[in-house]
Formats: C-alpha cells, structure tokens, sequence
C-alpha cells in the first residue's frame, strides 16, 4: 500500500472502528445530564490543567533566576 | 543582559544557572535551580496530571452509577483512615524538619527526622494493607465493578507513589549514614521533600473524594 493510499484510509478506518467499538469518547447517547456535566467538567480542568503548570512553572523559574541575580555580588 | 546558560561543574556537567549576562567560557554562573530539584519540579508535574487524570475516570464512573457505592458493597473505613491521614501530614511535618535541619547541614539530625519519616510513611501503608485485606474479604475486589476497580486504581496508585517514597527516603538515610557520606545530601534531601510533600498533598484530597464523598 502506498503512503497516500494508507494516509488516505486511515481516517475512515479509525472511524469506523471507534463506532464499532463504542469507543468513541464524546459520544454520551442516552447518559444522564449529570454524567455530561462531569465529563464537561473534568474536561474543561484537564484542558486547563497543563497550562496552570506552565505558567506556575514559568513563573517559579523566574522567582528562582530573580533570586540569583540579586545574590550576584557584580549585578547586585 | 542576564540569562540561562549551559555551565560546566564538575559535580554537575550541565546545569541550568544564572549567568549573569556573561558567556559560559567566562566565570561560572551561579546556580539558580539545582538539577535535581529542576528535574522533580518537572516529574512532579506530570504525576499532576497522572492524578488528574485517574480522578476525573472516577468522577464521571461515579455519575455514572446508578448507586454509590453499590448497596451489596461494603462502606470504605473513614474512620480509620482519617486516623492513617493524620498519620501521613505527621510525615509531612517531619520532613520540613528534616529539610530545615538540612539547609543549616545538621547531618544527624536530618537523619533522625527521615527516620520518622519513613517510619510513619511505612505505618500508612502498613494501615492501608491491612485494610485492603478486610475489604478484599468482605467482596470488595478489583473486579467487583467500577466501585472496585476505581477504589483500587486510584488509591492503590497512591499507594504506590508512597511506597516509592518510603523506599527513596530509606536509601537517601543508609547513604547519608554510610561511612563514606554522601556528598551534596542537603540537595538530594531536597528532592525527596519534594516528592514526600506531593504525595502527602495528594492524599487528602483523594481521602475526601473517594471515602467521605
């Protein structure tokens, strides 16, 4: 199978087994409200999660490197 | 103008240091964030959102659930195990103890503090196992349904984390005690509160989730 032919399928294959397998992860046809509600949740926390780490990261980083400039007795 | 830079030490062969504007070929840059504790900061990131990841699967199991816990399942010990949490913040406090005793290089007393540390994180899971056996006993298995499995996902993952604690502690107080000491401990200790104080913070939150919710 050629690299475009392959490129080519593999989007309707995924498809098709996600369907086959039930393994869709948004498809919530017939779960209650309250179990669409924690799943927008969790998802909303998890997108946003990552970004919280890195700017919290970014931000200790900048603490840390602020604290040494100021140590350095020929910047001080 | 000041920035990062690659420093050579001998102790350190990269390390990620301030260096004051001059070239890394000129005087060494003076460390702003030792390796190790860059590293853990890091790891420790990610096990966030490993935790994140397993609460959110038990959350939306939960909403899922027609009862919970189910009524033929036997209830979490909240009793005893709000006593095992006092027992692991103990730890905690134990640890800032053994970090203070660390930065003024107080060798022996840094020990004598993870000691306790690492006992008292041996007596939560020791706490943990015995009453995972009664459970287990009374039905409540891994593939007694998602009440089991995310009950056991979750905190024996957290389990886990603090046996990996115990042990890292255990081998950091025989290195430091061993007769040919262990150079630049303070900063290894560091890493290890680190880490200790992560999964101490962890547990409370689980604890409520899991048994008082």
């Amino acid at each position: 199978m050629t690299p475009a032919a392959r490129t080519a399928l593999t989007p309707p294959i995924v498809l098709l087994a996600a369907g086959a397998a039930e393994a869709c992860p948004v498809c919530f046809a017939g779960t209650s409200p309250k179990v669409l509600a924690t799943y927008w949740l969790t998802a909303v926390v998890l997108s946003l999660l990552p970004l919280v780490l890195a700017g919290s990261f970014a931000l200790w980083l900048r603490g840390r490197f602020r604290e040494a400039a100021a140590g350095d007795p020929e910047l001080g | 103008m000041a920035g990062l830079a690659a420093v050579s030490r001998p102790d350190r062969p990269i390390g990620l240091a301030y260096s004051g504007g001059r070239p890394p070929g000129g005087r060494r840059g003076r460390q702003a964030v030792e390796n190790g504790v860059l590293a853990m900061v890091v790891f420790l990131a990610t096990e966030t959102m490993l935790f994140a990841g397993l609460i959110s699967a038990y959350l939306v199991l939960r909403a899922g659930a027609a009862a919970w816990p189910p009524p033929d399942q036997p209830r979490l010990p909240i009793a005893i195990t709000a006593l095992n949490t006092l027992v692991l913040l103990a730890s905690a406090y134990a640890m800032q103890r053994a970090a203070g005793a660390a930065r003024v290089r107080r060798r022996s007393e840094a020990a004598g503090w993870l000691a306790t540390t690492a006992a008292l994180g041996a007596a939560f899971l020791l706490v943990q196992g015995v009453e995972w056996i009664r459970l287990v006993r009374h039905g409540l298995g891994v593939a007694a349904g998602p009440y089991g499995a995310t009950f056991y996902t979750l905190i024996g993952c957290h389990g886990l984390h603090v046996l990996a604690a115990v042990l890292t502690v255990t081998v950091l107080l025989a290195r430091m005690l061993a007769p040919a000491g262990l150079p630049r401990w303070p900063t290894r200790l560091e890493v290890c509160r680190l880490y200790w104080h992560f999964v101490v913070v962890v547990w409370p939150v689980l604890y409520v989730l899991v048994y008082l919710r």
